[in-house]
């Protein structure tokens, strides 16, 4: 069965660009997760659907005017998207790890950086559910107590530092977890 | 006009010859005549033949269709380079230049036999001055002044970076002399990731930087020299460090691209939180001597040989390097290695 089609826009706001340029990409969804780790990528789904060849745009100014005005967030979708779409533009994969980078960047620049404690917050202790965690985040969370440090929890976790850290700035985002100010 | 044509490219400095792809000869100008002489014919037609497998060296501007396409050659105990100027219309002939580049090679070599030697000899008492200065600072340190062994530190920095320099243009001499082989050993690509991360954490902690690795630790063996690799990756990070305000983030990463044959190639990613590289700049990057027009954050130029070297590695292992980047974003090297080196 072939994978459902959709239709994907990458609209940079109101700046200049956005005027200039319309940023439509109908994009084949190759895959269903969004996670995004140092886990395998896997080409074989491609066989009976040629790559899409890379297209030419500018990537440094789309995702520097996106993260300036969608934030970083916003940004890592739409990269995710985009690289599902083009799976061999090692650029775009390059890209989307200065995205990440800047989400862990962003999480460890309080004051306290690894220092940190993070804590659960109300809305995740009254209504989980709605979190819909994966196994990873949900390891995590169960460790997370608003004592232990970022630092101790890179020592407790089998996952590697860079994931843990996302995986964290990802809770946080999602208003799983709060670091403290 | 033909006759003045003919004359024209008998008074040129060049060689020229029309080549015939069975290696018959049919025009020579006057330099390649007195270059070459008699021997000429027999030579080319030599070169022509496939002999135990290997194909002669003008089989090549036949079967290559890059339009640039050079190669340097021996006769007679001198070095020629040869260039394709024409091949088309008749896909049986091709025309040649010949340019006499011996003495240019000569001067090559010389040059890195001397940066070798030199570089061989700074080393040796450089090594003297760093296992001195750690045996002061480990053994000593309890009875120095804090002034004195806030000096011998930066002295033990400076030492370090020296010698980092003096091992670029040890391995760049290495480079251009063509000596530069990453053998075919199996190499465990997270332990090299870890190891280089690992060496480079003293560093980053000392200019308060995150250095965080993001790999796995299932990643699958690559082929080639494991000491190679290390030094490409302890390049890009070293390189990102040096561009990296204090309290950035430094990630090194990888992953395993597959296909359905099994693991296809590793994609390491290098990424930083700096101050980005201009779109103009980024070509640039990778030529020797090269470096960025950013400002160093800890101060001090390098050899602008780093990253040329980690493109020699990367592409002896059949691999590239690409980069992308936002102006006041981050940098984010990545390396494309595949699982099986062609042979």
């Amino acid at each position: 069965m072939s994978p459902p089609r959709r239709n994907c826009s990458w609209e940079l706001g109101t700046g200049n660009l956005a005027k200039t340029r319309n940023w439509n990409w109908k994009l084949s969804k190759l895959g269903t997760g969004n996670s995004e780790g140092p886990g395998s990528i896997r080409m074989g789904a491609m066989a009976s659907q040629p790559a899409q060849p890379p297209p030419v745009y500018d990537w440094a100014k789309l995702v520097g005017h996106s993260l300036k005005q969608n934030g970083a967030w916003a940004t890592y979708e739409k990269l995710l998207e985009a690289r599902r779409a083009y799976p061999e533009d090692l650029l775009l994969r390059g890209y989307a790890e200065i995205v990440r980078n800047t989400i862990v960047r962003d999480l460890l620049g309080s004051p306290k950086g690894l220092q940190s404690a993070p804590k659960l917050t109300p809305e995740f202790l009254t209504d989980f559910d709605r979190f819909n965690l994966t196994a990873q985040e949900g390891y995590l969370i169960s460790l997370i107590d608003g004592r232990i440090s970022l630092d101790m929890l890179l020592k407790l976790t089998p996952f590697d530092n860079f994931t843990t850290l996302f995986t964290i700035a990802k809770l946080q985002n999602q208003r799983a977890i709060s670091m403290p100010s | 006009m033909n006759d003045l044509r003919l004359s024209l490219l008998d008074n040129i400095p060049s060689a020229i010859a029309v080549v015939h792809m069975e290696g018959g000869i049919t025009y020579r100008n006057r330099s390649f005549d007195d270059w070459f002489g008699k021997g000429a014919d027999e030579w080319m037609q030599r070169s022509a033949r496939t002999v135990g497998g290997e194909r002669g060296w003008l089989q090549t501007f036949f079967l290559d269709e890059k339009v640039d396409h050079s190669l340097d050659i021996e006769f007679n105990g001198r070095v020629y380079r040869v260039e394709r100027i024409e091949h088309r219309g008749d896909r049986n002939q091709v025309a040649l230049s010949f340019e006499d580049v011996t003495r240019q090679r000569e001067s090559e070599q010389a040059k890195s036999d001397f940066t070798s030697m030199i570089v061989h000899d700074l080393r040796g008492p450089l090594s003297g001055i760093q296992g001195t200065l750690e045996f002061v600072l480990s053994q000593e340190s309890a009875r120095l002044d804090s002034l004195y062994e806030e000096l011998l530190r930066e002295a033990s920095r400076e030492a370090e970076r020296m010698m980092s320099l003096i091992n670029e243009l040890l391995d760049f001499s290495k480079i251009e002399s063509g000596n530069f082989d990453v053998g075919s050993d199996s190499v465990p690509i997270a332990a090299v990731l870890k190891r280089s991360v690992h060496s480079l954490q003293t560093v980053a902690g000392r200019d308060n930087i995150h250095l965080v690795s993001g790999h796995g630790i299932d990643l699958p063996m690559l082929t080639g020299s494991e000491e190679k690799l290390t030094q490409a990756i302890i390049n890009l990070i070293s390189n990102s460090l040096k561009f990296t305000p204090s309290r950035g983030v430094i990630s090194i990463g990888a992953q395993v691209l597959r296909d359905q044959g099994g693991p296809k190639s590793i994609i390491i990613t290098v990424t930083d939180s700096g101050m980005g590289i201009a779109v103009d700049d980024l070509e640039k990057l990778f030529e020797k001597y090269k470096q960025s027009k950013n400002k160093s954050f800890r101060g001090g130029g390098g050899t602008g040989l780093g990253l040329y070297i980690v493109k020699q590695i990367v592409e002896a292992h059949g691999g590239h390097v690409n980069i992308a980047s936002i102006q006041g974003v981050g940098t984010s090297m990545i390396i494309d290695i595949p699982v099986k080196r062609a042979a």
